[in-house]
């Protein structure tokens, strides 16, 4: 279900939308100070709730989102950073849990969906997407360490469910490309740069906006309302995203019926699984990351999808 | 001003909010078009009268049809007959304002239905004046939302027939006397603003439709208090317990049998376990929640199982997946989620019966979309064991404190920020000072 919005005009959907406009204002900075306020709350508030307790037993919802990603409140870890949770919540003693994290699975499905070359040769080499994305913009060989690596990430997670490159405006922080107009240009040119994917995207723009529907590579439906410029957007997330949440469903269950793993929780596009230490860490790690590698069956692909992993002892 | 537009034959009473621009002006909406030259609008001179504009024309040719109606068959109504400062928004309900001026307007103006007539709400205010509910307190509705959304809303009591109570009555002799039934649905107006909501408010006008021809609801059905035996194969089965201990209250099974429904609400401490022909099949909504007690009540646990819950969220994953949601689509009888005080007895039989026909329903849908049935049976279901089995997270005492503080001290240096930005001091918290340095005006959406 999309989110229930605030009515206070300086909710988080204003400010960004406000900001969007007014991005070089003189309030921009006020306005973005009160953003990172507002998520440092969110943050603040958790840690709050958090006081005091020695263990939890969070909430899981498997239903609450219809791309198919599952939701944790009660309290709601699944927002926290991967650092930052590994730091709060430990394994029970004699215990250990793997973390497993797909890389960058969303590109690769888009990659795949579309047959864009130009993302899915990177992929498939083994070679940095970023790097290859931020030389494709600014026309050079980027290293990785290069500070223009980042902001080619930036711009491609923007676009990444955006109706055309103006999506980039929605950025959290435009001020890093060095302005609005600046920042437009990036997510141009990197439009510009892939052809196919753009067309493939447009495709699915037009059936969901046509048909009302749109569905994962597992048949995930999502019905959709709404304008057109709506009904395209969501459509197409639900082609990528609903297929993440379907891999991730099927992997938790092979996980956890082949290798007798506990799930601990699931978010986004990793999940952290409990291992006794009477199970050697080593064979348990290269048999979660089989189940997470696949191979995928997707629109016709047989993919393989990468993950990282580290391990958390007690 | 814009008067109510009676007729005296008419079946039903769409009561609205108050009144739009064109409706107090008297300008009807005939149809958008787009040609050659462009697109626009098309108007025509009409008397003052609700429902005119393009919310009439929405409730026209998208939802009266629905319920197998015409305008020619139905009289419409405001709550308010003019625009507060030529605003369509009105001030919250929870305000004395708000109610004071509904009450005002409905003394003056409302004409008492005949008792055959069916009154449609569109929309919190409506309902309020009619039967002095609104919100409804749907568990999932309001959880995400404000206190002004939740004050302008009726999730819980859309798609339910409440009897006619009117407000502005209230202290007179008429109160009393007054019959008539209300049937609550969304302002059509609504759908433009939450559209993913639109299939949901096609639903209402066609379970209007129902109600109408006299198909819906049905009545509840008596509740057995004693232990089923035999049950047939399958069943949908409910628990009451205590969400701390987990100590079972009672428990509920409901079915179908030859289309008669069958209730049976159990005691805790009334429960046989004894041999019996066991249900094959358990439907339950929210199975993680019933199935730690499958064993104790039937002795073991069935082979196989259905959550309405889950597939609900395949077929439909952009609405919400709660009982009295559910419910509000598909339930054969009318609401009961709000007896769980007033009328427990009836709270749990309903919910195990509701779930049995919920089920039915949807079991419909997945034979129709194989797609969505697959991804139910191999990709959700699966999943349940390894939900329930997940473990308790130890907590790091010291690292929380550690990063509560760490935020305190990254919030001060943003708000510090924030200060050094304006040029005065100031509050990033406060939602009121950054609306006015921001120049917005504060609009609920």
């Amino acid at each position: 279900m999309a989110p229930a919005k605030s009515h206070s005009s300086v909710d988080k959907w204003s400010l960004q939308r406000w900001l969007k406009a007014h991005a070089d204002d003189h309030g921009a900075e006020v306005a973005q100070a009160r953003l990172d306020y507002m998520e440092l709350e969110g943050q603040a508030r958790l840690m709050r709730s958090l006081v005091g307790l020695t263990q939890v037993r969070p909430d899981v919802l498997v239903t609450a989102q219809v791309s198919g990603r599952w939701s944790t409140t009660r309290p709601p870890l699944g927002g926290l950073k991967t650092k930052v949770l590994f730091q709060l919540c430990r394994p029970p003693a004699g215990h250990y849990w793997l973390s497993g994290d797909w890389q960058a699975v969303e590109s690769w499905l888009a990659a795949l969906y579309s047959q864009e070359q130009r993302d899915l040769q990177p992929l498939m080499m083994g070679y940095d997407l970023h790097c290859a994305t931020a030389s494709d913009i600014f026309g050079e060989v980027i290293a990785h360490e290069d500070p223009r690596r980042q902001l080619a990430k930036t711009t491609r997670y923007n676009l990444q469910y955006a109706y055309d490159y103006r999506g980039i405006l929605d950025a959290k922080d435009l001020g890093i490309f060095g302005g609005r107009e600046q920042a437009l240009q990036f997510a141009q040119r990197l439009t510009d740069s892939r052809p196919i994917l753009a067309e493939s995207k447009q495709r699915v723009f037009t059936d969901s906006i046509r048909t009302g529907e749109a569905r994962s590579a597992f048949g995930r439906l999502r019905r959709l309302t709404g304008d057109d410029r709506t009904r395209a957007k969501d459509g197409w997330s639900q082609v990528i995203q609903g297929t993440v949440s379907s891999m991730m469903n099927r992997a938790i269950v092979r996980i956890c019926n082949e290798l007798g793993a506990r799930l601990v929780f699931n978010r986004h596009d990793g999940s952290v699984f409990q291992f006794p230490m009477t199970r050697d860490p080593y064979l348990t790690y290269s048999a979660c990351e089989r189940r997470f590698r696949g191979p995928w069956d997707v629109w016709g692909n047989s993919f393989s999808a990468p993950s990282d992993w580290h391990i958390e002892c007690a | 001003m814009c008067p109510d537009d009676h007729k005296p034959t008419a079946r039903v009473r769409i009561v609205a909010q108050n009144p739009g621009e064109s409706e107090v002006l008297g300008r009807r909406f005939v149809r958008w078009y787009k040609g050659t030259e462009g697109s626009g609008e098309i108007w025509e001179e009409d008397v003052p009268r609700p429902l005119i504009g393009k919310s009439g024309y929405e409730l026209d040719h998208k939802f009266l049809p629905l319920a197998g109606l015409t305008r020619d068959d139905v009289e419409c109504c405001n709550v308010v007959r003019c625009r507060l400062e030529n605003s369509n928004d009105l001030p919250p309900l929870t305000t004395t304002m708000a109610r004071n001026m509904v009450q005002h307007c409905q003394r003056a103006y409302w004409r008492e239905p005949n008792e055959s007539q069916t009154m449609v709400a569109l929309g919190a205010y409506a309902l309020w004046a009619l039967t002095g509910e609104y919100e409804g307190d749907d568990d999932d509705a309001d959880a995400a939302d404000d206190d002004l959304r939740a004050s302008k809303s009726i999730d819980g009591w859309r798609g339910w027939l409440l009897p006619y109570a009117p407000t502005h009555a209230l202290d007179s002799s008429d109160h009393g006397r007054a019959v008539g039934r209300v049937f609550a649905t969304y302002h059509p107006a609504f759908a433009w603003r939450a559209h993913w909501l639109r299939p949901v408010m096609r639903m209402d006008w066609m379970r209007l439709g129902r109600l109408l021809r006299g198909t819906w609801p049905e009545p509840f059905p008596t509740m057995s208090q004693n232990n089923p035996s035999p049950l047939p194969a399958s069943i949908a089965f409910d628990t009451e317990y205590n969400p701390w201990t987990r100590e079972l209250h009672r428990y509920s099974i409901g079915y179908r049998h030859h289309d008669d429904a069958r209730v049976f609400v159990i005691e805790a401490g009334d429960m046989i376990v004894s041999p019996r022909p066991m249900p094959t099949n358990i439907i339950m909504q929210n199975a993680e929640a019933d199935w730690p007690y499958l064993t104790s009540v039937f002795g073991h646990i069935p082979e196989t199982w259905d959550d309405t819950m889950f597939a609900h969220s395949v077929l439909h994953g952009t609405l919400r997946h709660s009982l009295d949601f559910m419910g509000s689509l598909y339930a054969r009888h009318n609401r009961w989620k709000h007896l769980q005080q007033s009328d427990p007895l009836t709270y749990s039989g309903m919910d195990a019966l509701a779930t049995y026909d919920i089920w039915t329903q949807l079991e419909r849908e997945l034979q129709r979309d194989k797609s969505s049935e697959l991804l139910y049976r191999e990709e959700l279901k699966p999943l349940l064991p390894h939900v329930m089995a997940r473990p308790s997270i130890r907590l790091d005492a010291l690292h929380i404190a550690q990063a509560a503080s760490e935020l305190k001290r990254e919030q001060d240096e943003v708000a510090l920020r924030a200060q050094a930005a304006a040029g005065w001091p100031i509050n990033v918290s406060s939602a009121d000072q950054l609306s006015r340095w921001l120049r917005l005006k504060v609009t609920p959406q």
